[in-house]
């Protein structure tokens, strides 16, 4: 008997589609893009440009190459985003060109396609050239940069978005409040959940503390938020499961926290996310979830 | 108290609004000029009682099975029997022997069944769903007779949980046959040698609770109301609410002690057992349709008929015919085939595109399944074709509810492909 799954219920499905996904996330990029343009003046404006039509054009040629008919889903356009995001105003934009091949051509669709690939493709290919070209990513001084020492405490509602990273911060982390917009946007519409940012966040803050750190100045600087929203949410590196993702993100909270402490780089979001990427697998084998009628000491309600 | 199964949907408003909206269109009869009753169900082959050209009643046997494992089929016309063999009249369009009844419009009826007194025994109840042609009108179409044989049960759940979109017959049989429900409810209670007292009805909205109410006035049944939530009405979902137990896979609700029946079987045991057979049935036609309809056709009734008495807002090639709800129904391969007696919709809905783009490991059809399976992970072992694993992650759980392909965004036909694998396992 062959299979046919042509015309086979439910007749309902999700209007929702990979694309729809993807451009939401790209709708809550907006204010931070717009901001890095303002903050960084038009060369942040190259730096995105660069990355999303880098991005689109690999994805292209890459599922060319790969021979699939699926079409455009819109996550090439979000690992760009992220990439340029996530780098500092001063990369040359080969590099970032670079990155952007890297990520969609080699860790996306060369290590098994969108869903099946290990690492987050943009924070791989990220942590790739920032061993390969260290000065570029992390010793670029930046032209606008402000010290760290913007706290909460001071200022009215128009100044909190100034709050500034360390010097050598990305071009999208410069606004936590804009952050969090994004943030409420895509809970709003449902693409992520709050259980990852919330306890990876909680997470990172319980290890600072515990180091005796000033935990909302680590919370607010560096890219600590924005990859509380963007990147550990990322559906292919996390794990599928309710309590897997619990464990995610409190597990890659507490790395990014450690990796900033004591690590040789001074951001830990990258490699925290890498080291998560490597577990999820086995995450999600670990908490699968009980199977109906089989025995795992009932928990009644 | 109720407790919740795991998983599920909760549909939009759009579509429990379609539902509240069907729940309030009263029954009607509507009679057709002829009947399809396919012989063959499933692994089922019935054998014809009847020549071609003979007339038959309504209520006349028309064709049995051998084996006895499955009731005999009546008709619900009156008219010419016309039996055709490789005929393909049927919902899916596979040719088998199809006995038509072409009405004479007279709806004579056959001489009842002797009706059974209040205090008949379990056995005799018993013989008598095997007489009426009784099997669950919920869906699955399991003989009533062989669940209730021989059965002493601690509890009856009668499933009044509608939990199909669009669909909302069985509600109106609660709102508008409480004696005929409540005789009928007795009989089962008797058949399965149930306590009074371990009788729950079950509904997941306030119009049905209502009716559930009157029809356990006076009794010591207990109606409880489940929160409106897809598949609430599901066998296994709904022992899990309403007794907080979860039965191991394979294992028969009955063998347990408690016996499941739909609102709709109920109703027709009462028939059945005043002397009427299972000729005829409630469906609802709706779907994306003007107003949609509850009507109470005889079994057999062409689909096509039942959806020319709605006014389709959708047609020609957008829109596709589904016999059943719209999570667990097939789609008709041929509209001229007859109603069979397990399908309580007729709905016409919008083709979607059936393009499967990659899995993004969203996680959302993990999160729904009320299997607490991994819908994704099968999907792939299926693809790669190792059938261990599909069995190592417990594929012969589903219950084919159809939630994994509701929420997906790429559209994996995860429901088709994991009951295909169960069918093929189990
Ligand atoms: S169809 Fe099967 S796998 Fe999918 S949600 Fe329902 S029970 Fe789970
Ligand atoms: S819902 Fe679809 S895309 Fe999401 S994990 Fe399941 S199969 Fe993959």
């Amino acid at each position: 008997m062959s299979f046919s799954q042509k015309h086979a219920p439910p007749y309902l499905r999700a209007h929702r589609r990979t694309l729809a996904i993807m451009s939401d996330v790209c709708v809550s990029l907006t204010p931070s893009s717009v901001a890095a343009v303002w903050f960084f003046g038009l060369r942040a404006m190259w730096m995105l440009l660069t990355a999303v039509g880098v991005s689109f054009v690999t994805d292209r040629l890459s599922a060319r190459l790969h021979g699939t008919s699926h079409p455009f889903d819109g996550s090439a356009l979000v690992t760009g985003m992220i990439l340029a995001l996530s780098c500092p105003v001063g990369i040359p934009l080969w590099l970032l060109a670079g990155m952007c091949i890297v990520a969609i051509g080699v860790f996306r669709d060369a290590l098994g396609g969108i869903g099946a690939n290990l690492f987050n493709p943009a924070m791989a290919a990220r942590a790739l050239l920032l061993t390969s070209f260290p000065a570029y990513l992390s010793g670029y001084a930046l032209p606008h940069a402000v010290s760290s020492a913007t706290p909460l405490s001071g200022g009215d509602a128009a100044l909190i978005p100034l709050l500034f990273g360390r010097v050598n911060g990305s071009i999208g982390e410069t606004s936590a409040v804009l952050i969090l917009l994004g943030a409420t946007y895509l809970l709003i519409r449902r693409v992520i959940r709050w259980q990852i940012p919330v306890l990876s966040v909680a997470a990172f803050a319980f290890v600072i503390a515990l180091d005796g750190g000033d935990v909302l100045r680590h919370i607010l600087s560096g890219s600590l938020l924005f990859g509380a929203v963007y990147i550990f949410t990322d559906y292919t590196g996390s794990p599928t499961t309710p309590l897997g993702e619990i464990l995610f993100a409190v597990g890659v909270g507490a790395l990014t926290a450690m990796l900033r402490l004591w690590g040789r780089y001074p951001e830990g979001v990258c490699f925290a996310v890498l080291i998560m990427n490597l577990l999820t697998p086995l995450l999600d084998r670990l908490t699968r979830p009980r199977v109906y009628g089989t025995k795992r000491k009932e928990r009644s309600a | 108290m109720a407790k919740a199964f795991r998983g599920g949907i909760r549909f939009s408003e759009t579509l429990r609004a379609a539902k509240e909206t069907a729940l309030h269109v009263p029954l009607c009869v509507f009679t057709p000029h002829i009947i399809h009753l396919p012989l063959q169900e499933g692994r089922t082959n019935f054998s014809p009682t009847v020549i071609d050209g003979v007339h038959v009643r309504v209520g006349d046997v028309v064709a049995t099975d051998p084996t006895g494992n499955t009731p005999p089929i009546h008709s619900g016309l009156s008219g010419t029997a016309r039996v055709e063999k490789n005929s393909r009249l049927t919902p899916d369009g596979k040719p088998c022997t199809v006995i038509s009844v072409i009405g004479d419009g007279l709806k004579t009826a056959a001489i009842p069944l002797p009706p059974l007194s209040n205090t008949a025994d379990p056995s005799s109840i018993v013989q008598r769903m095997y007489d009426g042609g009784l099997v669950g009108l919920g869906g699955a179409g399991f003989p009533t007779f062989r669940k209730y044989k021989d059965k002493t049960a601690h509890h009856l759940l009668i499933n009044a949980c509608e939990c199909e979109p669009y669909l909302a017959c069985d509600g109106r049989l609660v709102i508008e046959q409480t004696d005929t429900v409540r005789e009928g409810i007795n009989y089962l209670m008797h058949a399965g040698s149930v306590p009074e007292s371990g009788v729950r009805l079950c509904a997941e909205s306030d119009a049905v609770t209502e009716g559930l109410h009157r029809i356990a006035d006076g009794t010591r049944w207990k109606v409880v109301r489940l929160p409106e939530r897809y598949p609430q009405g599901s066998e296994k979902q709904l022992i899990r609410a309403v007794l907080g137990l979860e039965l191991p896979q394979g294992v028969y609700p009955a063998d347990w002690g408690i016996l499941v029946s739909n609102i709709g079987t109920a109703a027709a045991m009462a028939d059945a057992a005043n002397g009427l057979p299972l000729t005829h049935r409630a469906v609802t036609v709706s779907g994306v349709v003007a107003k949609p309809r509850n009507l109470f056709v005889p079994i057999g009734t062409p689909f096509r008929e039942l959806a020319a008495q709605t006014e389709p807002l959708i047609t020609g090639r957008q829109s596709q015919l589904i016999a059943g709800g719209a999570m667990t129904g097939r789609r008709l391969v041929c509209a001229d085939a007859g109603l069979p007696k397990t399908c309580g919709g007729v709905l016409v809905l919008p083709i979607e595109s059936e393009e499967e783009s990659p899995c993004i490991r969203c996680g959302a059809c993990v999160r729904v399944c009320p299997s607490g399976l991994m819908p994704y992970l099968i999907d792939q072992a299926w693809l790669q074709q190792e059938d261990g694993l599909c069995a190592d992650l417990k594929a012969t759980s589903c219950i084919s509810c159809g939630c994994c392909s509701r929420v997906c965004p790429a559209r994996r036909q995860l429901a088709a492909r994991i009951t295909h694998i169960r069918r093929k396992g189990g």
